[in-house]
């Protein structure tokens, strides 16, 4: 699928080596729009916005952040872990901004599954629809945050 | 015939363009080459422009610190400008306050050369050397943290002041193609000249941090440069509280050995904080220095201990722990390494016993 000339430039920072180890887009064979595009059509179909989801995150991870890495029991069936890490990374969007490296890692004592998010996801689904590419390490898929997060 | 003939001249068409493209680019992007006057004539280069301000000093052996490889999210590479640099950029605003601004700092991580420029740098900055190391060990601390050992092969030995921090450069590995440096705080003490350790604690997805845990092994070489970093004793005082967290402990290491080694005149209590007994290490060698020197005092504490774990210390936030041995700041400094999040904690305690800006130290990056 082609898609506009500045978002091949992005997605050269979403690739391996670039911002994080891995890269942003996992294995997916997919351009950035369509990527961008399914997830999108998925969070409709599941209700959702982005905006809802990124706020849902930033409650989670706000609520364990006093717990310096310890375990945090939140809304009674979350246990939530936060922990972060020096420094900051600059979003792959060139949009200037710089996301504290902070991971929240959260299990869902009723389904007894894992989560994990950085601030940088966070910030990456609120503005711009972003959830990673299939195959990466931290792709939040839009039916498992659903699943797991507005249980 | 009209078909083959259109495709011919499309391919013509395209190969003009590709070639005034590529030879286009060859002037607009040459910049040539490019003189920089450091400190009003001290030092003048000839470099190639086209390269950021950062990258092209280093290739001169001239190393400004930076804890993120140049990617405009640490703020450490300042320089003052004097000429010849390209407007502010959106990126280096929020690294500079309006009197920096003002006077022509500029983070050289954003300066791309252009043409000749005339900047101002501290002269400390023309003692930090490049260093081919090679790794003697590595030892595994905890499930995330690998304590290295390097030993300094060109040039033999290091000068530093415990506290301060190396920048560790990376080679291509997997599918990272690209080079880069991060800072890490030197743990050895300043008197063991011939070699630096470090601790490294691995950053999911971190480019550096995933390097030195699945790519080194004993026995490979290592580029580091430095010594960085004005983390490091001021000592206006009779008695320091050290505080650290994860692989914050490292300049505290150093700055504790460096202390008892000249038998300096300062009573130190150093609290270790971590969730979990599995968190902690070096406790041996604390517990050593505690049992061999009556002014080094050692706390660790657990914030959750798990019953296993059979903790008979201190239990709680880091925070709460050091509320309940420090009773004020009276004739005291506090140095602290460790997690943002930490640090931050720690700060608001420390600032309620009556600690300042004056007497807390810690890296800000």
């Amino acid at each position: 699928m082609k898609q506009a000339p500045e978002w091949n430039q992005i997605e050269d920072n979403l690739r391996p080596g670039r911002l994080s180890a891995s890269g942003f887009l996992g294995d997916d064979p997919r351009s950035l729009s369509e990527i961008i595009q399914t997830d999108q059509i998925a969070l409709q179909r599941l209700h959702l916005t982005d905006q809802a989801v990124a706020a849902r995150l930033r409650t989670l991870t706000d609520a364990a952040k006093s717990g310096l890495g310890k375990p945090v029991l939140v809304e009674r069936h979350y246990e939530v872990v936060v922990e972060d890490f020096m420094g900051q990374i600059p979003c792959p969007f060139r949009d200037n901004l710089r996301a504290d490296k902070r991971l929240t890692t959260l299990r869902n004592l009723k389904a007894n599954r894992i989560l994990r998010w950085s601030d940088l996801n966070i910030h990456l689904i609120e503005k711009h629809g972003f959830y990673e590419g299939v195959g990466s390490p931290f792709r939040l898929d839009p039916d498992v945050v659903s699943e797991l997060l507005f249980d | 015939m009209a078909v083959l003939t259109t495709v011919l001249s499309l391919a013509a068409v395209s190969a003009v363009l590709s070639v005034f493209i590529i030879v286009a680019e060859l002037f607009l992007n040459n910049y040539g080459d490019c003189q920089v006057d450091i400190n009003r004539g001290e030092r003048k280069l000839t470099v190639k422009g086209g390269d950021s301000l950062l990258s092209s000093l280093s290739g001169q052996a001239i190393f400004l610190p930076s804890a993120c490889g140049g990617k405009a999210t640490c703020g450490l590479c300042k320089v003052r400008v004097l000429d010849g640099a390209g407007p502010l950029l959106p990126t280096e605003e929020p690294y500079l306050s309006a009197e920096e601004i003002s006077q022509g700092i500029r983070l050289s991580c954003q300066i791309k050369v252009k043409r000749d420029l005339q900047i101002l740098i501290p002269e400390e900055l023309f003692n930090i050397r490049q260093f081919m190391t090679r790794i003697e060990r590595i030892d595994r601390l905890t499930h995330d943290i690998l304590g290295l050992r390097l030993t300094l092969e060109e040039p033999d030995a290091i000068r530093f002041k415990a506290g301060q921090y190396v920048q560790l450069y990376t080679e291509p590995y997997g599918k990272v193609k690209e080079k880069v440096f991060r800072a890490y705080s030197m743990a050895s003490a300043p008197s063991d000249q011939h070699a630096v350790e470090l601790i490294v604690r691995l950053v999911p997805e971190g480019i550096c941090t995933t390097y030195v845990h699945q790519v080194l092994k004993p026995g490979d070489t290592v580029k580091l440069s430095g010594p960085y970093g004005d983390f490091y004793l001021r000592g206006a005082c009779s008695e320091l509280v050290l505080i650290a967290g994860g692989s914050g402990l490292a300049p505290i290491r150093s700055l504790i050995l460096d202390i008892l080694e000249k038998e300096l005149p300062y009573k130190m209590t150093f609290f270790f904080g971590a969730v979990r007994r599995a968190d902690l290490y070096y406790v041996q060698e604390m517990n050593d220095l505690a049992a061999r020197y009556p002014q080094f005092r050692f706390i660790p504490g657990l914030s959750k201990p798990e019953p296993a774990d059979d903790w008979q210390g201190e239990t709680g936030l880091i925070t709460e722990i050091v509320s309940r041995y420090v009773p004020d700041s009276q004739d005291k400094e506090a140095y602290l390494c460790g997690s943002p999040g930490m640090i931050n904690a720690c700060l608001s305690v420390l600032n309620q016993k009556g600690f300042t800006e004056e007497t807390i130290f810690y890296d800000k990056f």
